[in-house]
């Protein structure tokens, strides 16, 4: 007999796998765009974004049907605005952002990140002015993700800054009130990270990358449950290293699918090819949930006891897994539980089982920071600060970086229910411990010193 | 000046049969120039062309094989492709991106006649294919390598494939020559898996 059944379980392994590509960023290089008159820099930024981009959707779409990989989204990011648009007013600022927005939205992508700056050392009159802009920047935009970083080991962290910042942030949430604040999730707070990390929300193009550059993010989720539920049909009762390597193979047929992906669409737009981002995040589909691994691997709800053990197992899997896949893995992957993005945390802050301490708790365990998480919109600004700061400085002690994004929802208490539009899920606002205990630290103001 | 031929060898699969005919070949003066075999069942099956001396009768190649190879009771067919009506090629060669499509599940009739119609309404090649039944519960496995011309949706096609058979239990994966490279492969993807579309 000829095929017997090595041939069979030969062509079983051609089965069709749940691959995806979650992010493809397109980073420009706009820093020639400078120029005195505001109409001058606009048009120019409009008219590098288009000429660059213009492709780039009709690309994703032939790249995608060529090797039958669905790609989710698709983004742009550009040189960091402050240091393209210096001597700007808040007001110019806002026109600035209304103008990637017009270009974001004639090249059909879903985002575009750049309105950012660094203030992690001390702030620039630009960078005031900028962070000024934000709330109308923000609530007029769409598309447009801003970014703003405050600190990293090795120069301390900007306190000031953050209180700055926390403002901002509740004026935002106040200035998009009618949509529940969600122009306070595209303001992403981040620390040990120069903003140039291309593939956090409301990334730059950072130094150093040339004029054109493709970055690929992993669409790892899916993938990772479909191994699980495959081991664990064959045995219930896998232990954890088992497991673990399941989930390390998933990562590796997501880190090749993406760099493959990745490298046409770059290719094919004559742009260099930049990096895989390794990082694990739910997607707008239903079965994409991260905490849903958890749960698969037997702790029943996230922030339970075993949580960072879980997360840890997870983080480990996916940089083994991304490590031996591509030498263009990113540097650093995290697991980002992004509240409103994933299912089973939203629904997880319905059940009351969720609590703001065991997020605060995770966020500090494999995963990159708050991300996405509804607050009290009384929540003072001081308690905002105090809680972005905590974040930051556990980031910067353990010389890993952070992304946070929260938003204080207006008019809502906590254990109201809040709803968005677009991609993110209903959920429930948790009740934050001790607010207002932390105003007269925060009012100090100053620098947190470096990490030694 | 040699002759090309065309020929299928089917004979009983006993040791000694492959030894059998090359030795009828190299009697003749013959050289493979492409060939696949394969065992089916209790038979062995060759496919292949070879080029004889331009002297060398068809027949006579036919009957030689045919006695050296008759304790394996071999039958064997020839045909010149000089002699067949020419065959319409495409005029410029297109570039074809290549698949590979594997269906599975509970054997039923027609499942390859849908997959085969479907496949020529979109202008593909079929390569190469293979596939049994396992008798103990009746599933089958089907795997075919295509050349896909440019234009076609994998995604859709797949999806097409899908819906129809998803019904009776039958899973469908499509899935990109370079996909399973960059997966099976361990050099990295830059390296090995990116090569300009073969044409055909």
């Amino acid at each position: 007999m000829a095929h017997n059944d090595s041939f069979f379980s030969a062509l079983q392994q051609l089965r069709q796998l749940p691959l995806d590509v979650r992010t493809i960023t397109l980073g420009i290089n706009v820093s020639d765009c400078h120029n005195h008159s505001l109409h001058t820099l606009c048009e120019g930024l409009y008219q590098r974004i288009i000429s660059k981009a213009e492709r780039l959707t009709s690309v994703c779409g032939e790249v995608s049907s060529l090797f039958g990989v669905p790609i989710m989204q698709r983004r742009i990011v550009v040189t960091p605005i402050d240091r393209v648009a210096q001597g700007f007013a808040a007001s110019d600022l806002v026109n600035v952002a209304k103008t990637l927005e017009g270009a974001a939205a004639q090249v059909r992508v879903d985002r575009i990140g750049g309105f950012a700056a660094d203030v992690q050392h001390g702030i620039s009159s630009s960078a005031r002015e900028m962070i000024a802009s934000l709330p109308a920047a923000l609530s007029q935009t769409v598309r447009v993700r801003a970014a703003m970083h405050v600190g990293t080991t090795e120069s301390g962290v900007n306190m000031d800054a953050i209180a700055l910042l926390a403002d901002a942030l509740k004026q935002t949430a106040q200035a998009d009130s009618e949509r529940n604040g969600d122009a306070a999730a595209k303001l992403v707070i981040l620390a040990n990270n120069a903003t140039g990390h291309p593939h956090l929300t409301g990334a730059c193009l950072g130094d150093g990358w040339g004029d054109l550059v493709v970055h690929v993010g992993i669409g790892a989720a899916s993938l990772i449950r479909h191994a699980l539920v495959e081991r664990l049909s064959q045995d219930p009762k896998a232990p954890l290293h088992e497991l673990a390597a399941a989930i390390q193979t998933a990562v590796f047929q997501s880190t090749r699918t993406a760099e493959l992906v990745g490298r046409e669409i770059a290719s094919r737009l004559g742009a260099d090819f930049g990096s895989v981002d390794v990082s694990l995040a739910p997607t707008r589909r239903p079965d994409d949930s991260v905490a849903a691994l958890l749960t698969l691997l037997g702790i029943e709800q996230v922030g339970a006891p075993g949580t960072a053990t879980a997360l840890t197992l997870i983080l480990n899997a996916v940089r083994a897994g991304a490590a031996f896949a591509s030498c263009a893995a990113g540097g650093y992957s995290r697991i980002m539980l992004s509240v409103l993005e994933d299912s089973s945390l939203a629904a997880a802050t319905k059940s009351k089982e969720l609590t703001f301490d065991q997020l605060c708790m995770a966020a500090n365990a494999g995963s990159g920071g708050l991300d996405l998480v509804s607050l009290p919109g009384d929540t003072d600004v001081a308690t905002l600060a105090a809680i972005i700061s905590d974040q930051v400085s556990f980031a910067v002690l353990n010389h890993r970086p952070v992304a946070i994004r929260i938003i204080p929802v207006p008019g809502k208490r906590a254990g109201e229910g809040v709803t968005y539009s677009g991609m993110m899920n209903d959920a429930v606002i948790l009740p934050i411990r001790g607010t207002g205990l932390s105003k007269s630290f925060i009012e100090r103001g100053g620098r947190l010193p470096p990490v030694r | 000046m040699a002759r090309r031929y065309i020929m299928t060898v089917l004979a009983a699969n006993r040791v000694g049969i492959l030894a059998a005919l090359s030795n009828a070949l190299d009697e003749l003066g013959g050289n493979m120039l492409d060939v696949s075999q394969a065992v089916i069942q209790e038979f062995f099956t060759m496919i292949l062309a070879a080029e004889f001396p331009e002297e060398r009768d068809p027949e006579i190649i036919v009957d030689h094989i045919r006695a050296v190879c008759r304790p394996f009771g071999a039958e064997v067919a020839l045909k010149n492709p000089e002699n067949e009506p020419p065959f319409e090629l495409d005029e410029e060669p297109i570039p074809r991106q290549r698949y590979v499509l594997t269906a599975a599940g509970q054997d039923r009739p027609g499942v390859l006649r849908f997959i085969a119609h479907r496949l020529a309404q979109d202008d593909i090649i079929l390569l190469d294919l293979q596939g049994m039944r396992r008798e103990s519960d009746h599933s089958f496995l089907a795997s075919m390598e295509l050349a896909v011309p440019p234009g076609v949706d994998a995604l859709k096609l797949r999806n097409d494939l899908d819906n129809e058979f998803r019904p009776n239990g039958i899973t469908i994966a499509l899935q990109h020559r370079r996909v399973l490279a960059a997966l099976a492969h361990p050099e990295p993807v830059g390296f090995n898996t990116v090569s300009p579309p073969p044409t055909y």
